[in-house]
């Protein structure tokens, strides 16, 4: 039984050798990509940088103190900037610092001041929905303030938002500040992939 | 054996371009920047000082009706203000007593006049006018302040030394801060 089964698979092996001037060729290619963990800003046609400034203008009342206005706990108007970040990973790496608002003149005599804490904030919208708000006060804050953002960032515009609020005088609210043309202060965010 | 490569190619430069772009974070700057304008300001800027009689009222009868110098000599008052810049400035320029009821010269031998000094001081830092010369006296730089500015009198006299002349008497003293940076 087993010898005829051989030859018969001998035979057949005949048969299929007989076409094989007309046979293909037959390939693949493989096609293979990645997506960098990255982010974007989009308003300055994906550069990596972005920048505003927040003009609070003439800070202090007829006493010479500092406005009522700006020591509320919320931003007053013209307080937020906003800009638009895309990244593509799923939890970005956030890191919000600040630093005081100066005049930097010598140090001022007892009753005066020219240096202002306050509380700056950013808020980054998730895909999934919500707004995570990071905070850094000048005041007690030891370093920046470093968090994933636990989710993908939204795609919307304006989904980046920094603002400043809370301002308080160096010293106590009834302190006299000092007379200057330029207070600054500076609020450094990065927003870095998740890897 | 070309086929093999190719792909490897591909597949290399598309991990270099992934690994790459990954390290990169989007980093942004907020400025914050505001103002504080130079100024100064007084939070009581009005004080009226009633001295009562100001005629000595007994005694001998050549220093009765004169001015009694003790009424305004020594008196003090505070001002209450603020002054944000180093430079800022603070002067004085006080007004004599005048009866404001007579007119015209007075009688020989009748005053109707007190003249005096008045003295501003702020800290270590005063500035001082006289009634006897017209306009303010010089200024004195009171730079970063809020407290109290005393201002003082002095040097009280009639110009005669005669009796004075009845009726109501009204001076004042400007205290005027002028803020500079």
């Amino acid at each position: 039984m087993k010898r005829v089964l051989l030859v018969a698979t001998a035979i057949a092996g005949l048969a299929f050798a007989a076409p094989s001037l007309a046979q293909t060729v037959s390939g693949s290619v493989g096609i293979t990509g990645s997506v960098a963990d990255r982010c974007v800003v989009n308003s300055s046609g994906g550069g990596e940088t972005f920048s505003d400034t927040i003009p609070l203008g003439e800070l202090t009342k007829s006493n010479g103190t500092l406005r009522g206005d700006l020591q509320g706990s919320s931003a007053i108007s013209g307080a937020t900037v906003k800009f638009s970040v895309t990244c593509t990973g799923s939890s970005p790496q956030v890191t919000l610092s600040a630093t005081q608002l100066t005049a930097g003149l010598a140090t001022p005599p007892s009753g005066f001041s020219d240096t202002i804490d306050y509380t700056a904030e950013l808020d980054l919208d998730k895909a999934a929905g919500g707004t995570v708000p990071y905070t850094y006060n000048t005041a007690t804050a030891a370093g920046p303030s470093t968090a994933p953002l636990g989710g993908q960032l939204s795609t919307a515009n304006n989904n980046v938002r920094v603002s400043a609020y809370s301002f308080a005088t160096v010293g106590g609210q009834s302190n006299v500040l000092s007379a200057s043309p330029s207070y600054a202060a500076t609020i450094s965010v990065s927003i870095a992939p998740t890897l | 054996m070309r086929k093999t490569v190719l792909t490897a190619t591909i597949m290399s430069l598309g991990l270099l371009a992934a690994g790459a772009a990954s390290a990169q974070p989007v980093t942004g700057s907020v400025a914050i920047n505001g103002s504080v304008a130079s100024r100064c300001s007084f939070s009581t800027d009005n004080v009226v000082l009633n001295i009562g009689e100001m005629s000595i009222t007994s005694g001998s009868t050549s220093t009765l009706g004169t001015y009694d110098h003790t009424k305004l000599d020594g008196l003090s008052t505070p001002l209450t203000g603020f002054c944000n810049g180093a430079g800022a400035t603070m002067t004085v320029e006080a007004f004599p007593m005048l009866n404001t009821s007579f007119t015209g010269a007075p009688p020989s031998g009748f005053d109707d006049r007190v003249d005096y000094t008045a003295t501003a001081t702020e800290n270590n830092v005063s500035a001082t006018d006289t009634t006897l010369t017209a306009g303010p006296g010089a200024p004195g730089t009171v730079g970063y302040f809020s407290s109290n500015i005393t201002v003082s009198f002095s040097n009280s006299a009639t110009p005669g030394g005669g009796k004075m002349i009845a009726g109501p008497y009204s001076g004042s003293v400007n205290v005027t801060l002028t803020p500079t940076t």
